[in-house]
């Protein structure tokens, strides 16, 4: 083995990459710690345009990991998006695969991080 | 409360201050706080009505707020233990406000040498609403709500030391205080999320 490579228990490729990208991710952890947020809510915490949001969430929502839902308020339209029991599932395997992945690098020691 | 990784529940705690932090409550505090005193220093006969009108405008105005705020922020709901913790705040404040309530007339009937250990009757219905605050930033961990308490408590004293009987004055003093740093919360906000729209 490659002295380089670290050793994991889960190998790199095994990683979900419709979780992994950085959007996504975050997109995902905030849909995780709500119930349901709509479209302007989620732009505004993720910091995406709205174009980048429109691709990411069809990508989400392509692959079934978040639910969505059009209505009116105050005449207005509004996009409400709320993770599927497969988008909760999907970023819960992502934080135990990352973990593993990182594990062996473990916790960084504050003195070895100074400049 | 909500998550189960210290960083997931870092990331609910400040999209939900973030939600949060807009400063229309602590205006309508405020606005409550100068009216109520403003009316105690100058008829002083209609203050339970003008407190019964406070405690009425509550409601509007929190749906109105929530309808300020999901027009900038866009719309979010919040896991049902945190929507629980919301609600156990308010009813803790609706209950510790009936109490004000119930407590201000008897100790506002009380006499200056019943208990002038505490400087007098007034002050100690002022020191009240300061006790009552104090208890909401800890509940809230709001630390500006912890420096109104502060700020409610100097003043209370403030009639004493300016020797004047219109004990209005800590709360016109503390509202505007209070309206002050609301205002500067609600510039802050709305500055913060100028794009205004749905989709």
């Amino acid at each position: 083995m490659n002295r380089h490579q670290p050793r994991t228990k889960q190998p790199p490729a095994e990683i979900d990459r419709l979780v992994h990208e950085p959007a996504r991710l975050i997109i995902m952890a905030t849909l995780y710690v709500v119930d349901e947020a709509d479209f302007v809510y989620l732009a505004q915490q993720t910091g995406l345009t709205a174009g980048n949001m429109n691709s990411h969430m069809a990508r989400l929502v392509d692959g079934e990991y978040v639910a969505v839902e059009k209505t009116f308020a105050a005449n207005r339209p509004r996009t409400i998006y709320r993770l599927t029991e497969k988008g909760r599932t999907a970023i819960q395997e992502y934080g135990q695969q990352v973990g593993n992945l990182l594990a062996p690098i473990g916790t960084p020691n504050p003195s070895n991080t100074r400049t | 409360m909500v998550t189960n990784s210290p960083e997931l529940k870092e990331l609910e705690q400040r999209t939900y201050k973030a939600t949060h932090s807009d400063g229309v409550i602590d205006v309508f505090v405020g606005v409550s706080m100068v009216v109520i005193g403003v009316t105690w220093i100058v008829i002083p006969n209609v203050l339970s009505g003008v407190t019964a009108g406070v405690a009425i405008a509550i409601s509007p105005i929190l749906a109105w707020r929530r309808r300020f705020i999901e027009a900038r922020t866009g719309y979010v709901m919040f896991t049902e233990p945190r929507r629980l913790w919301e609600r156990r705040i308010y009813t803790t404040a609706a209950v510790l406000f009936g109490g004000f309530m119930l407590l201000a007339r008897p100790l506002g009937s009380l006499q200056p040498e019943d208990i002038d250990w505490i400087m007098g009757p007034d002050s100690l219905v002022v020191w009240l609403v300061a006790a009552v605050l104090l208890l909401l930033s800890v509940l809230t961990k709001l630390t500006r709500v912890l420096v109104y308490s502060l700020v409610l408590t100097a003043a209370g004293a403030v009639p004493f030391m300016i020797a004047t009987e219109a004990f209005g004055w800590p709360l016109l003093i503390s509202g505007a205080v209070i309206v002050a740093v609301g205002s500067a919360l609600i510039r802050r906000f709305v500055i913060r999320h100028s794009q205004i729209g749905t989709q």
